[in-house]
Order: structure tokens, then C-alpha cells, then sequence
């Protein structure tokens, strides 16, 4: 008898990176490792589930910047390039590694992942996330959307930059999946009480919040996440369950820090030699990560002293923490469903990218949890969230606590002495895009400088990703971050100077639109005042 | 009520190092021509103690604030009354400040010139409702380890 659910929602996400003036540039690296890693992995487990004749039921955000990464031509161009270069260098590899038993066997299952890429590549001609869409289509996984270049939405004083946030996603969804989304993921689950009334107007059913978004509530919720809560504004939101992301995400109790799971940190693009990697690495020669790596966590030790991965050992490790997972789900949910009287739900919420990426056998131990959950018919079922509100009894209302899922809990990740520069400029740019829209909003505008304002704001919109102060705290790539700040700031003011003055130039504005190229169906009345709901 | 208002200390990655970035951004963000067209005066919430200031004015308003150092109020938007109280340095264009109730709603005035209203969290959680249930086991020894 089922005395619970277990919702697992990933969150898959990742800045806007497309440099078509570049043959090669780093940051583009991010979405092909992600693909290999991550996107790919979680594809064919999903897809091998199925034909076992199991439905996933697992819900997974794509961010609209990164959906239009995977759609776009020229990333998938760039990337079959990327997957035929590491095939290359596989090759090579089973041979420098044939006298090294361990070694030999990592390397195999290298070239497989890289062949198995290019197959996927080339029955979904290119386009991975169409694979993901039949699966939502045959009921099997729900996609999810997230705000539209996830914006810190708490951080925006303009209540139409949230509207754009939020309206711009759901919109987007709409053209790539051809359906309407009900969940949304807001970026870095960042929430304040003006949020909830634009999710409802713009026709989303549910999001989600931390632990504390829940439980930091008034009134406090009777279940504390282990049920959704309604907010004013009759939204619902789902809470971050504490036991399950310590199990996940936590340096000390955490499954990826297993001494049998592979070691992130050594890679052979450091490791082998300089004119063996070199075709490898981009044109400027600097070492880098090239995604093979052949050891494993060992213990807390020096890099330099890390043993030697053993796949078939990782395997049965993710095999055991999947079975351990589980057990302390059953429990939980037994625990709850005595204590509570009602079947709880447990959400698992995670970034998509530790499973594959950060978490080498990430996949594996979903594919194994999700089977288990089956196979083994146990007390708890997997469920998807919009699956568990149609069947929910009446949900508490309650006002949820300001949050995040950053450190600390707020929003200081995103807001400290090293960022908060950025805030003022975004906010007189909105506020130029609002006064703009407004002026433009009714009159006869012709085809560019329609194309002109629509331009604005992508680029606003570009330059409001939460991912660029989160770089700024961290000390990882900085002066990129800073420079995509500055020159989708520097672009939108450019444009509108020459609407303004009559004098748009077609080619600056054809050439930002080939570079910026998302959000096609965008309507820069998006931004128009409006009351404040 | 407490109003004191607090300076968080300077990290060593205070924007005064980033000083090119900060220009180039600026610059980016004003339109030729128009020079600090408008006064702006941001609030931004950081946590259920903290809120930001981001300040950029007039030189027209400059001038009416006769010294260098100006006093920005924080009020509480319920009522609009007086939260603290507190002088800064016109140069510095931010602030960092402690608000004296979490889970309350403000603004920042500065003579005429008005915020954004912006809420804190509460920072904890509601008292005196339904119990909550008891932690499971496995988290109890968690919480240990």
C-alpha cells in the first residue's frame, strides 16, 4: 500500500552562451560538457526506463537560455565537433592505456559515452531536447520551465521586470513544447509576495520554494514541506525536503563524496602530456578540463594521490546508495504518514547538472532509484508534481517566507560587496525599457524599430541572469561576467538611442539579433506599465 | 524599537577595486547626452536584518544638500513612520543597513526623494500554531553526525 510520494525535480539550467563571432570559446565548453555528461545520461535513462515499461514520473526545469542553447544550430554544430574530437582522442586513448587494466576499462566506457552522444545526435538530428519532449509528451516526465534568463526576482523593484521574467517563460514554453506549462522553477527559487499574483496571471499552477520558504510560512504549515501550500495569489508551492538534499548535496553525509565515485578534480586535459592533449584544448593551448578522468575519489587525500577509478566498483556503488536511498524514503514516508495522518510527499529538488557532471554516476543512481521504486513495490511511488495536485486534498493557505535556496538562505549570495554594483544600473535600464514601451506601446511602428525594441528586450532581459552575480561572488570567471553585464547593457542603450532619434541601424540591429538570438516570439509590451497586482 | 542602523565592514572585494568595471558599466547604463538625468534611490532586500541603499543623484540635487554627508530615513510602509535614522557620505552611493524588525516592509527617503518599498523575510518561523511533527530518525542522526 502506498503511504507516500517522492517527487525528484531537477533543475536544469545554464546561462546564455553563444559566441558566433568565435570558432571556439571557453564558456561555450559548459553546455557541451553538460550535454555529455548530464543532459545525455539522464536522456537514456529515462528512455531505457521506458521500454522497461516504467514511467520516470520525475519533473525537469529546462531554463528557457538553456533550451535555446540546445536548439540552436550553431551550438549543435559546435558541439558534434566537441564530441567528434573527444571520440578521437578516445581512440587514442585505448591504446596509451591498453597495458593498464583499470585505466583501459574507464577509457572503454569513454568511448562508448562519446559514441553513444553521437547517436543520440544523430536520431534527434541534433536536437536533444526534442528526445525529452517526447518523453513529456507520452506522460512518461514533466518539463518544467524557469524564469526567463533566471532573474533574481526579489532583487527587480520593477513589477513589469518580474512580469517579463515570468510571462517570457511561459510564453517560450508554449512555442517549443506546443503545450502550457503548469510548474515553473524561479531562478534560484528566489520568492517575495509580489511573485505569486504574476505566476497566477500568466497561468502557472505551482512552484517551488526552500525548506525554510515553507517553513518560515504564516501561518506555520500544519505539514511542514511534506505537502504543498497554497498562496494568496492560489498558486501552489512545493518545499525542498531537507533529508533528501543533505543525503544528495552535503560535503560530509553526501553519496557523491563515496571514495569509489569518480574524482572531478583530476582530468587528463591537466594530467597528459602537452603535445599528446594539445590537438585537445582550444587554440590558445591553455590545459583545461577535456572530461576524461581516470580516477576516483579515494579518500582525503592530495590529488596527487588519488587511486585509480574502477567503474564496475562506482557501479555497485550507485547501485547500493540507489538501494539506501530508497529504504530511508520508505521510512520517512512511514514515519510521516503515521505522524501526520496523510500521505506526505517528499520533494527532492536538485541541479540537474550534479548528476553526470559534478556526480559522475548521477544517472545511474536516479535510473537505479527510479527502478527500484517499481520493481521492488515499495510504500512510496514516484510522482510528478502536477500528478500529485490533481489527486491532493485541499492545500493550507499560507503566506510563504521571502527566500532563496542560496547560502545562508536569502538573497546575500546574489547581493554583497562584490555584485551589488550591478543593481542600479540594471534598475535604470528596466526602467528606460518600461518608459520606452510605454511611449511605443500604440504607435505605428515599422518592421525594425518593432525589431529594434523587441532587441531591447532580449538584451535586458540577457543582462538581468542571476548566473552573472552569482560569478562575481564565487571569484569563477568574473571579468566574463562582468563583460556580459556591460555589453547587454551597452547594446540595449545603443538601440534605444537610434529608435529614439529615428536613426536605427538595420545591420547593428540584425547582427545583435543573430548573436542574442532567443526568445523569438518576444513582444517588448511585455514591459509596459501596468498595475501592480 | 531598536533603530540603529549598521555599516557591514568592507571585504576585500569591495567595488573600490573594481573601479574600470564599475566606470565601464556606468557608462553603459547612461545615454549620451543625458547626464545623471534622474535621481534614483534603490532598496533592495539582502536578508531578514539587512537592506541595501544604492543612491545615484542630480548634481540639482546635490547642491541642495548644502554638506557632503546627507541623512537617509528608513520608514516603515505600513505607517510611514520613522525606522532610523542615519548620515552618509553622498560619494559613497551605497549602504548597507540593518533594519530594526525583520518580516516588516520599508522604504528610504532622502529629503524628497523616495525608495522603492521593499519586505524582509521573518528569519524564523511563525509562533504559536499547529505542532509541528516530530523530526524523522534518520534526521535526528543526521543533525549528530
Amino acid at each position: 500500500m502506498v503511504k507516500g510520494y517522492l517527487s525528484i525535480v531537477l533543475h536544469a539550467h545554464l546561462p546564455f552562451i553563444r559566441h558566433p563571432e568565435h570558432e571556439f570559446f571557453l564558456e561555450e565548453d559548459w553546455l557541451f560538457e553538460a550535454t555529455t555528461e548530464t543532459y545525455i545520461p539522464l536522456l537514456l535513462s529515462f528512455e531505457k526506463l521506458v521500454q522497461e515499461g516504467i514511467y520516470p514520473k520525475i519533473a525537469i526545469s529546462f531554463s528557457p537560455t538553456l533550451a535555446a542553447m540546445l536548439e540552436d544550430s550553431l551550438l549543435q554544430k559546435k558541439y558534434r565537433r566537441y564530441v567528434e574530437q573527444r571520440l578521437e582522442l578516445c581512440e587514442k586513448e585505448m591504446v596509451r592505456t591498453r597495458n593498464h587494466l583499470l585505466n583501459h576499462k574507464t577509457a572503454r566506457l569513454y568511448r562508448e559515452r562519446f559514441k553513444q552522444c553521437l547517436s543520440v545526435l544523430d536520431r534527434c538530428r541534433g536536437d536533444i531536447l526534442s528526445a525529452f519532449k517526447q518523453l513529456k509528451d507520452a506522460g512518461a516526465i514533466e518539463i518544467l520551465t524557469c524564469t526567463a534568463t533566471h532573474g533574481m526576482l526579489p532583487l527587480m523593484a520593477h513589477p513589469e521586470a518580474l512580469r517579463a521574467q515570468i510571462s517570457v517563460s511561459y510564453q517560450d514554453y508554449q512555442y517549443r513544447f506546443n503545450s502550457k506549462p503548469t510548474g515553473i522553477w524561479l531562478g534560484e527559487c528566489a520568492y517575495d509576495h509580489r511573485v505569486g499574483p504574476y505566476l497566477k496571471s500568466a497561468g502557472f499552477e505551482y512552484f517551488f520554494l526552500d525548506h525554510h520558504g515553507i517553513t518560515y510560512s504564516r501561518p506555520r504549515p500544519r505539514y511542514q514541506t511534506y505537502a504543498p501550500v497554497l498562496t494568496q495569489a492560489g498558486v501552489a508551492a512545493f518545499g525542498r525536503d531537507t533529508e533528501t538534499a543533505l543525503q544528495v548535496w552535503s560535503a560530509t553525509h553526501g553519496y557523491p563524496g563515496d571514495s569509489n565515485y569518480r574524482e572531478f578534480y583530476r582530468d587528463l586535459g591537466y594530467d597528459g602530456e602537452e603535445a599528446y592533449i594539445r590537438p585537445y584544448l582550444h587554440p590558445d593551448g591553455i590545459r583545461r578540463n577535456v572530461g576524461l578522468k581516470y580516477h576516483r575519489v579515494t579518500g582525503k587525500v592530495d590529488l596527487s594521490q588519488k587511486a585509480p577509478y574502477d567503474p564496475d566498483a562506482a557501479s555497485a556503488t550507485a547501485e547500493r546508495h540507489a538501494e539506501d536511498f530508497l529504504e530511508k524514503r520508505v521510512s520517512q514516508v512511514e514515519h510521516l504518514n503515521g505522524s501526520l495522518k496523510i500521505k506526505p510527499i517528499v520533494t527532492a529538488m536538485y541541479d540537474a547538472e550534479l548528476f553526470g557532471h559534478w556526480w559522475f554516476e548521477g544517472p545511474q543512481f536516479l535510473e537505479q532509484t527510479l527502478r527500484k521504486i517499481r520493481s521492488q513495490r515499495l510504500a512510496i511511488k514516484a510522482i510528478t508534481p502536477s500528478e500529485y495536485l490533481h489527486n491532493s486534498p485541499e492545500l493550507q493557505p499560507v503566506k510563504p517566507e521571502i527566500s532563496s535556496w542560496g547560502d545562508k538562505g536569502y538573497f546575500e549570495v546574489w547581493l554583497n560587496s562584490s555584485n551589488h554594483w550591478i543593481y542600479l544600473p540594471l534598475h535604470k535600464a528596466t526602467g528606460k525599457m518600461i518608459e520606452s514601451a510605454n511611449r511605443n506601446q500604440h504607435q505605428r511602428l515599422n518592421t525594425i524599430e518593432r525589431r529594434g525594441l523587441n532587441q531591447a528586450a532580449r538584451e535586458l532581459l540577457l543582462a538581468q541572469a542571476s548566473d552573472w552575480a552569482f560569478m562575481m561572488t564565487t571569484g569563477s570567471h568574473v571579468s566574463y561576467a562582468e563583460t556580459r553585464i556591460q555589453s547587454h547593457l551597452e547594446n540595449f542603450n545603443k538601440l534605444q538611442v537610434q529608435i529614439s532619434r529615428k536613426e536605427l541601424q538595420e545591420s547593428f540591429l540584425t547582427d545583435l539579433e543573430s548573436k542574442n538570438n532567443l526568445f523569438s516570439h518576444i513582444d517588448f509590451k511585455i514591459f509596459c506599465s501596468a498595475p501592480a497586482l | 524599537m531598536n533603530s540603529e542602523i549598521f555599516y557591514l565592514p568592507l571585504n576585500p572585494l569591495d567595488p573600490s577595486q573594481k573601479s574600470e568595471a564599475i566606470k565601464s558599466i556606468k557608462k553603459a547604463c547612461s545615454l549620451p547626452g543625458q547626464t545623471s538625468e534622474k535621481d534614483y534611490l534603490l532598496a533592495l532586500p539582502r536578508d531578514a536584518h539587512w537592506l541595501l541603499a544604492l543612491w545615484e543623484l542630480t548634481s540639482e540635487l546635490q547642491k541642495k544638500i548644502s554638506s557632503s554627508r546627507f541623512t537617509l530615513r528608513l520608514r516603515f510602509a505600513e505607517d510611514d513612520k520613522l525606522a532610523a535614522e542615519v548620515p552618509f557620505e553622498i560619494s559613497k552611493q551605497h549602504a548597507y543597513l540593518r533594519a530594526p524588525v525583520p518580516g516588516r516592509s520599508y522604504y528610504l527617503e532622502l529629503g524628497d526623494l523616495r525608495s522603492n518599498v521593499i519586505t524582509l523575510p521573518h528569519g524564523s518561523p511563525a509562533d504559536g500554531s499547529e505542532k509541528a511533527p516530530s523530526p524523522h530518525s534518520s534526521l535526528r542522526l543526521l543533525s549528530l553526525a
